[in-house]
């Protein structure tokens, strides 16, 4: 098991109002699962994100990434495992726009002060994988919007995490590019046999993960895979219905 | 006016820090402005002051022309008789000393050593009264033709040495000791301000008994009839004055004592008032910087304000307004630590003129202006960025986060860059121009070079990163290089930062290396003036025979007597010019010490010897620049003879009285102006004899007598470079005013990156960057702009350097060598370095803790 989840919850102080943002969760999580996390603004989607990628603290409750509880790690440790063992996808991409796509991919290794040029092969298999061989010397503003997703989802994988946080990562596409998008995430998931979490509201973007997780009120209402349920899918095209006619 | 105490209030007061910041920038300059400013006028009007005050109503002045003349008093009746004069009266001077006051050491300041001392008036009491207004504080005042060697002190002196009304002093003169009784006190103003309260009076008479004078004065002062009815009445009774005197004897206007003071601190203050402009200048830009990142911060808001209805102008108007109270804030602080900082100002001007500035006044003219001049520069530097945000629209604000900070500026400044840079320089080089529109351009010629400078700041970025990118990497690995492509985001605040550290850093170089070429000079000269082992001075002029005794005393070897008098140089055109005439004994002085020759080749025992020669004088090389007299000119200068030609045997290094010095042999002294007595005597003592021990000699045996001021000359040589430094550590204190702006606008730069970056920080982060590297990031960039701002202002440095001191040579004279100035470049580097490292602390500290959540959630 990659990741375990146990009665993790998350309180904060609204004014002089404790909202809790998560109660009482409990998630497992095997090797080279996608996990879709979907639920309405509010629910608590992004804040377990979060806490899953050590951004934030949880109130009570054990994350364990990879045998290692890190709920209880000090900002640096967290840092190290962000830095190592987890890939961010950013809805807004968030690339360095003074830094050309191969070296925004590069990043992480340059922090964690590696040699780049020791993962030249990686770096070659990736840009091939995420079609950007012909763009890597760009510089964002010269890509377009799915291609910096491309370079964002390429960040992710140079390190070869234990597990890739996506957050609404076709969010701000358009709906073409968000398949494409969504393509490379599931090859991903598969070629490189790469875990990926991935909060979305969208259904068709969720309809690539192989387990969906339903959170309101910050509880988990269902846990389901679509290998197993056989009308996940349905449920997923009536929430998309839903949200088309309120105007999403 | 409620949306201003909505808006701008609010937005002053929630951005603590960049008011703050933006404020403190205006304080400095205005307090740099209002203390060079105040503290000169408030010099400027003590000195003139005095000097007014104490000649009274003394239109004219009769006087020997030559120093050490006489005046007979046969002139008096002759002259009272004269159509137009109201009064004429006699004075007498007589130099000496109390017993028992208090003589501190050897006054030392500007103009030279002396012993400061005592001096005795002797007036006709009933003219004199008619001429300047004694005020009586206590006793009485002297009667006429009562000889009972009765004095009148000021108060404030007598106060100070504990001297009552009826005590009797024992007073030295060069005639002997004598004992005087105290009549009265009078008040410190008017002629209680001569020898800066340092004067007793007395009748004419006995002055003239004492002095074995009788029948004689040193001069006669005349008050003239109906002054203010006619202009010309002065003029008309001088002529007619001066059909009555015999040769050798002229009629004066009132000696101006106050003009060298006062066209030395002229020259003190361009150069101060220079160094406040650049300093105002540099502040303005931060000022400028910190509006348009309030601005950049504010994109969001401004937008809303926009898209709920808030017209363009609103927009302007409100950081206009922001602009104005954060000009009247920082003017009013500014004036406040500038009345502080000239108070401070008074002790190193006071000091190094060697009298006390009276700065109790505050000029309520200045005050007002250096504040204004705040808020107009406030109000200047916050109207590009208001119109910049009136600009900005709502749909845009309310999409992005910042706005781009490209412009025409950095597109295309760098062409009116070059521009500027070539005409400057061609400028400050030819001197193309008359002498006095060439010192007025000087500032502007200056301003123009640094604005040239500035604006080629953005195309060279690029350039910049070449040099710059292997030391930043070595420093902070490759995550330094990174942070050095941030820079070229925002040219226009690049070029802002850059501009004020360069400038900051060429003060200090410009000013090191003036100094430099200065001091190397003054030290020679030093070394030579203040020469021996000894330095023997005395408030009375000493008898020359004290040379015989000194050098009787056991330990001294030698003791060479040296004598300053004022002469007048009869030039060519006729015109009269005033100068110092150093006599010296040669034999025993070159015996002592010697002579720093402009040319090296002279400094040989004949060209030594002939200064010896009747008539043999050394000229300064300020005078020989100033009027191209060379070796082997010769001088007319006014004796009691008359004129007489003095011949140029050589061209020395002398600064005394700013240069304008020549020096002759003490045979010549007291041949052509009767004088036989010494100011001060140079000692140099046997090998092996110890220094003090022998000071302790020659005070057990003439102290006493002679009232004796000795002090080694290695503690008056520290004393003097001391005095030295203090004059120039004022310029050193603008530099670090100009590089504390300059500090706080690498603060306010890095601070606007790193909030405009905040989202990208931290992702950053959450993809594993830790604190400490995106500390490093922040101080790598901070670094990046201390070395574009540094070596831009090293060089720019040296090139002014060089020019200034071509042009001052052109200008008065002082021809001074480019020494290259390898400490200023060590200290520019270093200040660069270290000042843009300290500033960056507080933002990268900032950007460490940037909240990862808060703001990848908002979008």
């Amino acid at each position: 098991m990659i990741l375990k989840v146990e009665n993790l919850s998350k309180d904060y102080l609204a004014g002089k109002n404790l909202v809790s943002a998560l109660k009482d969760i409990n998630l497992e999580i095997e090797k080279g699962d996608f996990i879709g996390i979907m639920g309405p603004s509010g629910s608590g989607k992004s804040t377990l994100l979060y806490l899953l990628g050590g951004l934030d603290k949880p109130t009570n409750g054990d994350i364990v990434l990879d045998g290692e509880n890190i709920a209880s790690f000090s900002d640096y440790s967290a840092t190290l495992v962000r830095r190592r063992n987890i890939g961010f996808v950013f809805q807004f991409f968030n690339l360095l726009p003074t830094l050309t796509a191969e070296e925004n991919i590069m990043l992480p290794l340059i922090i964690d002060g590696k040699n780049p040029k020791k993962y030249r092969e990686r770096l070659e298999l990736i840009l091939d994988k995420t079609g950007l061989l012909q763009r890597r010397n760009h510089k964002p503003d010269q890509l377009s919007g799915g291609e910096q997703q491309r370079v964002a989802l390429a960040r992710a994988l140079i390190t070869e995490p234990a597990i890739i946080l996506a957050d609404e990562p076709t969010g701000n596409l358009d709906s073409k590019t968000s398949v494409s998008i969504m393509s490379l995430l599931k090859e991903a998931s598969v070629l490189f046999n790469q875990t990926i979490v991935m909060v979305t509201h969208d259904p068709r973007a969720a309809a690539y993960a192989d387990r969906l997780v339903f959170l309101r009120d910050g509880e988990i209402t269902e846990q389901s895979k679509f290998a197993e349920d056989a009308d996940l899918n349905e449920r997923l095209h009536d929430i998309l219905i839903a949200q088309e006619r309120l105007g999403y | 006016m409620k949306l201003t105490r909505l808006i701008t209030f609010r937005s002053l007061n929630t951005r603590r820090l960049r008011s703050f910041l933006t404020i403190f920038g205006i304080v400095l300059g205005v307090a740099g402005m209002y203390s060079i400013n105040a503290a000169n006028e408030s010099a400027y009007l003590s000195i003139t002051r005095l000097f007014e005050g104490t000649s009274g109503s003394v239109s004219l002045e009769v006087k020997s022309s030559a120093t050490g003349g006489v005046i007979p008093l046969s002139y008096l009746d002759s002259i009272s008789e004269i159509e137009g004069v109201e009064v004429a009266t006699p004075v007498i001077k007589m130099p000496a000393v109390i017993s028992g006051e208090e003589v501190g050491g050897i006054d030392l300041n500007f103009f030279g050593t002396g012993a400061g001392g005592f001096m005795v008036y002797g007036v006709d009491i009933v003219r004199d009264r008619e001429i300047r207004d004694y005020r009586l504080t206590e006793g009485s005042f002297l009667q006429p033709n009562k000889l009972n060697k009765e004095i009148v002190l000021v108060e404030d002196y007598a106060l100070e040495n504990d001297i009552k009304v009826g005590d009797t002093l024992a007073v030295v003169t060069s005639y002997g000791p004598i004992d005087l009784q105290v009549s009265g006190f009078i008040a410190k103003e008017g002629p209680g301000l001569i020898n800066f309260g340092k004067i007793g009076f007395m009748n004419i008479e006995e002055v003239q008994f004492i002095a074995k004078r009788e029948n004689e004065a040193d001069q006669i002062d005349i008050a003239v009839l109906g002054v203010k009815e006619n202009q010309n009445a002065i003029k008309d009774t001088k002529e007619r004055i001066e059909q009555v005197l015999e040769e050798g004897d002229v009629v004066l206007y009132p000696d101006n004592q106050g003009d060298r003071m006062t066209s030395m601190l002229g020259g003190y203050q361009i150069g101060l008032n220079f160094m406040a402009g650049i300093a105002l200048f540099v502040g303005a830009f931060l000022i400028y910087n910190a509006f348009s990142m309030t601005i950049v911060e504010r994109t969001r808001e401004i937008g809303l304000l926009r898209s709920i209805g808030m017209s363009s102008l609103q927009v302007v108007w409100q950081v206009i307004v922001e602009g104005l109270l954060s000009g009247i804030a920082g003017g009013i602080l500014g004036v406040l630590l500038g009345i502080v900082l000239s108070r401070g100002l008074a002790g190193f001007m006071s000091g190094f003129l060697g009298y006390d500035i009276d700065f109790s006044n505050i000029p309520i003219n200045i005050l007002i202006a250096s504040s204004l001049l705040g808020v107009v520069v406030a109000l200047l530097a916050s109207v590009l960025p208001a119109i910049k945000a009136g600009r900005i629209s709502p749909l845009e604000a309310l999409r992005i986060r910042g706005m781009a900070d490209e412009g025409f500026l950095t597109k295309y400044g760098w062409l009116f860059g070059i521009g500027l840079l070539v005409v400057s320089t061609w400028i400050l080089i030819l001197n193309p121009f008359p002498y006095d529109v060439q010192f007025r351009l000087g500032s502007f010629t200056v301003f123009a070079l640094f604005l040239g400078a500035t604006l080629i700041i953005p195309v060279t970025i690029k350039f910049w990163q070449l040099i710059s990118r292997y030391p930043i990497k070595i420093i902070f690995s490759k995550l330094g290089e990174f942070g050095i492509r941030n820079i070229e985001r925002a040219k226009k605040r690049t070029m802002l930062t850059c501009a004020s550290i360069m400038i900051g850093v060429s003060m200090i170089v410009v000013i090191q290396g003036i100094t430099g070429a200065f001091t190397k000079d003054l030290y020679d000269w030093m070394d030579s003036y203040i020469g021996g082992d000894i330095f023997v001075s005395a408030a009375v002029p000493m008898e020359g025979t004290l040379k015989d005794k000194l050098e009787a005393v056991e330990g001294v070897s030698v003791a060479a007597p040296m004598r300053y008098i004022d002469i007048k140089w009869v030039k060519e055109d006729g015109m009269e010019e005033k100068l110092s005439y150093l006599a010296v004994d040669v034999d025993s002085y070159s015996d002592i010490t010697g002579f720093v020759f402009n040319d090296s080749k002279d400094d040989t025992k004949e060209v030594i010897n002939s200064l010896a020669d009747e008539q043999s004088i050394f000229i300064s090389s300020v005078i020989s620049e100033k009027y191209g007299l060379l070796k082997g000119d010769s001088m007319a200068i006014q004796t009691l003879d008359g004129v007489k030609d003095f011949k140029i045997a050589s061209v020395i290094l002398d600064f005394y009285n700013q240069g304008l010095v020549v020096t002759g042999n003490w045979q010549d002294l007291n041949k052509y102006f009767s004088i036989t007595d010494a100011n001060t005597f140079l000692v140099k003592v046997d090998s092996g004899a110890e220094i003090d021990e022998v000071i302790s000699s020659i005070n057990t045996d003439y102290k006493e007598e002679y009232q004796l001021i000795t002090e080694s000359n290695s503690d008056l040589k520290a004393r003097a470079i001391n005095l030295m430094n203090q004059a120039f550590s004022m310029f050193d204190v603008l530099g670090l005013i100009a590089v504390s702006i300059a500090a706080l606008g690498v603060m306010n730069t890095l601070f606007m990156n790193v909030s405009e970056r905040t989202r990208e920080i931290a992702m950053l982060r959450s993809i594993g960057m830790a604190r400490f590297q995106v500390i490093k990031i922040i101080l790598a960039e901070a670094m990046f702009l201390g070395i574009i701002g540094g070596i831009l202002g090293i060089g720019f440095g040296l090139v002014l350097t060089r020019i200034i001191l071509l042009s001052m040579g052109a200008m008065s004279g002082y021809a001074l060598d480019f020494v290259f100035p390898v400490n200023a470049v060590w200290i520019g580097i270093v200040i660069a370095i270290v000042m843009s490292q300290v500033a960056a602390l507080l933002p990268a500290l900032k950007a460490a803790r940037t909240p990862m959540l808060d703001a990848i959630r908002y979008e």
